[in-house]
């Protein structure tokens, strides 16, 4: 064979093969549209109905009967998406109405595939009884992150506290999740989990991004217990971020009772713990040796927390010690004009009243 | 709720039933919904749904259609802005986190005075685990905040009652 028809060869070749690749392309393009024209009809003639067992002018009793069983995957992926945007007896009455289809969710739970069993764990997480919530926490467990990660957010949705503790253990196979994410996640369990928090956050054999995440959640959950051991952690030694975690806490939670723990953070050499303890010290504290210290801060290395301590006195109520710094022309006054100018509270005149 | 036909039935009816969600056999299932009643044009009090969620728009639109409200939905802020002056609605329910101009923003031009009535009566929405958006909204003097996950009912009765404290409510 001359090189000429190797050439010849090869270019055929790769003809053939990019008309299959396209042809292939082309099919699943047009298998995708065929589902999703299915799909969106389905939901075009399943919707009104759904609509109205939730309004209660239709029987949920009534609602899964009228679906064929090759239908009661889709329907339960419709329903899903209802029941996350709802609560109450809108929820009841959803769940009601597919509580016949749910077999199919449970059976998927031992499915090959884990999208499939991610998907089951969902389904039963929104619109499951209470007898599926050991299989959920079962599924903390998976193998497969996909499903860990949809049982969490399932349990967590359940608002059962007695799930709190299993998981907060499972959580560190999240690791991709922000710590925003994961306590927003916790918080749906409510103040009923304090208590499982408080261990995890108080725990130095729990992983760090565990524990600031309970912290954070025990801050959105309000929980006042938690200011003690805040103050514990933020004065041990540590982690800058948890014991950043915890000086949030306290900026929220705490009272004069834990100043004296943050107050000696205000000279931290780290930028991230200075910055926190002013601003916990400012809400905390009414001491005026306190608002000296916070003043004091204006003048940090760090811009971050001069203008943190700025914003910490205005919030606290010293507006009126700020605007007398206003007038000067080093660090301090720059920064207390500007934190004033930010909050609308422009600098008076010398003798005004504050 | 006055007495209506029931909603479902078994089996199906002809296909030519008239019903918006006309299944009868088709796809296998065997519900079929019956007519919608028209609503009455339209004296009735308006509510604003700003929120890029189409679910949850279908969702109140049909709760409110049924509480005797006329119901316009848009998907983000600039649009409420507009709706805000040429619907102009008696509740406006705003989704926080809309794009382009946020709920915040918009609640902010309305009490300034900017657009619609600074008087109107405005709910703010938002997703549960953030308390600071509800300390915002009602900061920024939101009239309520709907926190969802949410119960229709409990919706319903809240956009009612601030209806009913419209200024000038119908």
């Amino acid at each position: 064979m001359t090189a000429f028809h190797l050439v010849l060869v090869l270019l055929v070749g790769v003809t053939v093969c990019a008309g299959l690749f396209a042809a292939t392309a082309l099919l699943l393009h047009a298998w995708s549209a065929r589902a999703d024209a299915r799909r969106a009809a389905r939901t075009a003639r399943w919707e009104p109905v759904l609509l109205d067992v939730l309004v209660g002018e239709a029987d949920p009793a009534v609602f899964a009967e009228g679906f064929v069983r090759r239908h009661h995957g889709p329907a339960l992926e419709l329903a899903a998406t209802y029941a996350l945007r709802l609560d109450g007896e809108s929820l009841t009455r959803l769940s009601a109405a597919m509580a016949p289809l749910l077999p199919r969710a449970r059976a998927l739970l031992h499915a090959r595939r884990p999208d499939r069993r991610a998907t089951a764990v969902r389904l039963l997480g929104f619109l499951g009884t209470d007898a599926d919530r050991p299989a959920l926490a079962l599924a903390l467990s998976d193998r497969s992150p996909l499903v860990a990660m949809a049982a969490a957010r399932a349990l967590a949705r359940t608002q059962d506290a007695g799930y709190a503790d299993a998981l907060i253990a499972a959580l560190g196979r999240f690791e991709t999740w922000g710590t925003n994410a994961v306590a927003s996640m916790l918080t749906l369990f409510g103040l009923p989990a304090a208590p499982a928090l408080m261990r995890a956050f108080a725990s130095a054999d729990v992983p760090s991004a565990t524990r600031i995440a309970c912290a954070e959640a025990l801050r959105r959950l309000g929980y006042l217990p938690a200011a003690g051991d805040a103050a514990a952690i933020a004065g041990a030694a540590g982690g800058v971020e948890l014991r950043a975690a915890a000086l949030r806490l306290l900026r929220d939670l705490g009272g004069p009772a834990e100043a004296s723990a943050v107050r000696t953070l205000i000279e931290s050499p780290s930028d991230v713990l200075r910055l926190h303890a002013v601003s916990a010290l400012a809400a905390i504290s009414q001491d005026p040796g306190d608002a000296a210290r916070i003043e004091h801060a204006l003048s940090d290395a760090s811009p971050w927390v001069a203008q943190r301590a700025a914003r910490g006195l205005i919030e606290s109520g010293r507006v009126a010690s700020l605007r007398a710094l206003a007038g000067g022309a080093g660090q301090p006054h720059r920064v207390a004009r500007q934190a004033l100018a930010e909050a609308g509270l422009v600098a008076s005149e010398p003798g005004s009243p504050s | 709720m006055s007495a209506r036909p029931p909603l479902l039935s078994r089996p199906a009816p002809a296909p030519d039933a008239g019903g918006t969600a006309s299944g009868g056999r088709a796809g296998g299932d065997v519900w079929v919904a019956r007519p919608r009643p028209t609503p009455p044009a339209d004296d009735r009090p308006r509510v604003l749904i700003a929120d890029d969620d189409g679910v949850t728009g279908r969702v109140l639109r049909h709760r409110f259609e049924r509480d005797g409200l006329a119901v316009e939905i848009v998907a983000d802020g600039i649009d409420a802005l507009a709706s805000l002056a040429a619907f102009p609605p008696t509740v406006a329910l705003i989704n926080v986190a809309l794009a382009g101009v946020d709920g915040f923003e918009v609640l902010r031009r309305v009490r300034a005075g900017d657009v619609g009535a600074p008087a109107l009566r405005l709910a703010l929405m938002g997703w549960a685990g953030n308390d600071a958006l509800i300390v915002r909204g009602f900061a920024l003097d939101a009239d309520d905040f709907i926190v969802r996950p949410f119960s229709l009912a409990e919706v319903s009765a809240r956009i009612r009652r601030l209806a009913r404290r419209a200024p000038h409510a119908r």
